[in-house]
């Protein structure tokens, strides 16, 4: 498998070097343009709770490191374009420092007529009008996000999809087909097909899309959004999913010990909806709210969470008497491969206060996510100066507040620090 | 000599009913003038005349600079903008390099943005400024007849008066104060107020240069009417008409435009 993703970047170095060699040709055009990120960020992490009991289960680092670049080149001939956005990353924490380099996109697109657009390569298709979630975002599924990030940037540093695809054009409607195949070492997802259809009604200001998604969990989506009056917009991203990839615990059998079993309900034949809707306000002084209420189909229901709470509770509560302590941690370990602390129940309320000009440096936002089934949040305030036109800081803090057995309480650290400087070029 | 002299009273009183019909005449004439320019077009009409001074056409393209000067701090922003039947405008913005690639399109009252490094394309309220301190409007609209109704129109010697109030819901502003040339419907001046009644701005039309068969202004320059001693200058130039295909001014071909 390495190898053959050693060979992938080989190729798109040398197609890359091919076309900035070819850029000096008269009819190519070409854009190079990006920043560079340092991020470092620090850890408030518990000594003991639920999941990991006196620290022992899991090693985490006090805090982590992030230097990477952003780059964006692209090469324009006629109606050929080649498109690419990768981040040579170098991410250090106490243990060790890796060096990688992530592919968002490097494609190949091709125009028709204004109209039609071919596309074939890597690249990280974003769906969705939802800011606390996107359940219409099918490709992204399954992906690595960085938390740290405000909720709009995340999906965008991204690593792509081997896919080819079809944008059609008609006055106010689009048609897209993409095709993500499965490829053995390199694309573990089996076959994808996403159909959509864009319209966008102008008498009633309003765009709406229409999803279908073939896959291993097919699903349907809708996407609307409209704007009300100057200073309101309102927004549904909706999807039913026939299927889920969740894992259940059940309890087989009452004893000594407990046991217990992790599994996945075949439901194929069940349809679990996932709905994001709210919308945004814009005060007269630039001060944006927006408010979503976010439902999770497949998230666990109060019996299904218990069960799992007393799951982790039993194996903690007899991993510190030092009972069966192998068996114990190994529970423990499958605990927090289930816990995503994003989306695990059904009901959360997102909230979002920011506003772009603070002063004419300052842009500020601070996220509020609730979850409403256990009644455990998160706040997320950030600030982001800009020194130039070229260069800003920012700070941001992640804060988990929650009972200790509940979705946020359960996080390996209570608050998380980080600054962001980036300049860009 | 009764009667002569009731004969001359009722001459008087006829004369005096000429006289004052005489003034009514002007009167209204004069009125009519204020209101109609003599130029026999409608106030709407006056609008457009100005209208198609600033713009050459319904279908162009032009990039604008804006630099906000502020004490001796200077911000400057490029854009390039097409606009498409006067109502669909696509701008993209060209610097600084922290805003690079940004896509603001409008269509009609719907507005949308796009920043490279955030999501997809999101729609955006009107009341949304994602320009700091120049409005989308500012930069998207070059017209005023989409966005606004003449409410009156008033004679200042060689200069007119143009009332305007918004119609849409785009509309940057609740309504705008403008002067032009009697003669040539150049714009001037330009005040721009906030819905509650606030002055916002006050522009002035500069650098009048013959472009495309016309004298058009190629700089407005904007002293803010609550930060004082902020100007923000633009600059209008490569001025062209130019077909853009109906495919850019769609939402998802947003991230497709450079």
């Amino acid at each position: 498998m390495q190898n053959v993703k050693c060979k992938i970047k080989v190729t798109f170095f040398v197609f890359f070097i091919f076309l900035s060699c070819l850029s000096h040709a008269q009819e190519f055009t070409y854009e190079f343009s990006g920043k560079i990120i340092e991020q470092p960020a620090y850890y408030f992490l518990k000594d003991d709770y639920l999941l990991n009991p006196n620290g022992e289960i899991l090693d985490f680092s006090l805090s982590k490191n992030r230097f990477y670049g952003d780059i964006n080149f692209n090469l324009d001939y006629q109606n050929f374009k080649f498109i690419s956005k990768f981040r040579p990353t170098v991410l250090s924490d106490k243990k060790d420092t890796n060096i990688k380099t992530i592919i968002d996109d490097g494609y190949l697109d091709i125009g028709f007529k204004d109209r039609f657009f071919l596309y074939l390569g890597k690249r990280n298709i974003r769906d969705g009008v939802g800011l606390g979630s996107n359940p219409t975002d099918f490709l992204g599924e399954g992906k690595e996000v960085d938390m740290a990030k405000r909720e709009e940037e995340r999906r965008v540093e991204r690593e792509g999809n081997y896919l080819i695809g079809m944008d059609t054009y008609f006055k106010d409607i689009t048609l897209t087909a993409i095709f993500a195949p499965h490829i053995k070492e390199l694309q573990d997802e089996k076959d994808r097909v996403i159909l959509k259809a864009g319209f966008l009604m102008e008498p009633l200001n309003t765009d709406i899309s229409f999803h279908y998604f073939n896959s291993s969990i097919p699903g349907a989506g809708i996407n609307i959004s409209t704007t009300i009056g100057e200073s309101l917009v309102l927004h549904t991203e909706s999807a039913l999913r026939w299927g889920s990839d969740r894992k259940i615990v059940r309890l087989i059998q009452e004893g000594s010990p407990n046991l217990y079993e992790i599994y996945h309900p075949d439901d194929n034949q069940t349809i679990y909806p996932h709905i994001a809707a709210g919308g945004h306000y814009t005060f007269k002084d630039g001060t944006n709210v927006i408010l979503e209420y976010l439902y999770n189909g497949d998230g666990y229901n109060s019996e299904e969470w218990n069960t799992l709470k007393g799951f982790i509770k039993y194996s903690y509560d007899e991993y510190k008497t030092g009972f069966l302590k192998e068996l114990m941690k190994g529970n423990l370990l499958q605990a927090n491969e289930i816990m995503r602390f994003r989306e695990l129940r059904r009901n959360y309320i997102f909230a979002r206060i920011s506003n772009s000009g603070i002063t004419e440096k300052i842009d500020g936002a601070l996220v509020f996510l609730l979850n409403t089934d256990d009644k455990s949040f998160l706040i997320y305030p950030s600030v982001d100066y800009k020194i130039k036109g070229n260069t800003t800081v920012g700070f941001s803090a992640i804060i988990f507040v929650g009972e200790n057995d509940t979705e946020f309480g359960m996080t390996h650290w209570g608050s998380e620090v980080s600054m962001v400087y980036r300049y860009f070029f | 000599m009764c009667k002569k002299i009731k004969m001359q009273d009722s001459r008087c009183k006829i004369q005096v009913l000429h006289l004052k019909f005489l003034l009514a005449t002007i009167f209204l004439q004069l009125a009519t003038c204020n209101l109609q320019l003599s130029f026999a077009l409608t106030p709407q009409e006056v609008l457009e005349k100005v209208d198609n001074i600033r713009a050459p056409d319904r279908t162009f393209i032009f990039n604008l600079k804006v630099t906000v000067k502020k004490g001796d701090d200077e911000d400057v922003s490029e854009f390039s903008v097409r606009v498409k039947d006067a109502k669909k405008s696509l701008v993209v913005f060209k610097s600084p390099p922290s805003n690079k690639g940004r896509v603001l399109l409008m269509v009609e009252d719907n507005m949308w943005i796009y920043i490279p490094g955030t999501r997809n394309p999101i729609r955006i309220s009107p009341q949304q400024q994602i320009m700091g301190r120049v409005s989308n409007g500012d930069v998207a609209r070059v017209v005023y007849n989409l966005d606004y109704n003449v409410e009156s129109l008033e004679n200042e010697g060689e200069i007119i008066k143009m009332t305007l109030a918004a119609k849409t819901k785009g509309a940057a502003y609740k309504s705008i104060n403008l002067w032009i040339e009697k003669e040539t419907f150049k714009p001037i001046k330009a005040e721009f107020f906030a819905l509650s009644g606030k002055l916002l701005k006050t522009g002035y039309y500069k650098g009048y240069k013959e472009i495309l068969g016309k004298e058009r202004p190629t700089i407005i320059e904007i002293h803010d009417g609550i930060k004082e001693p902020e100007i923000s200058i633009m600059e209008y130039s490569n001025i062209k008409l130019e077909d853009t295909p109906d495919a850019h001014f769609q939402k998802t071909f947003m991230e497709r435009v450079k």
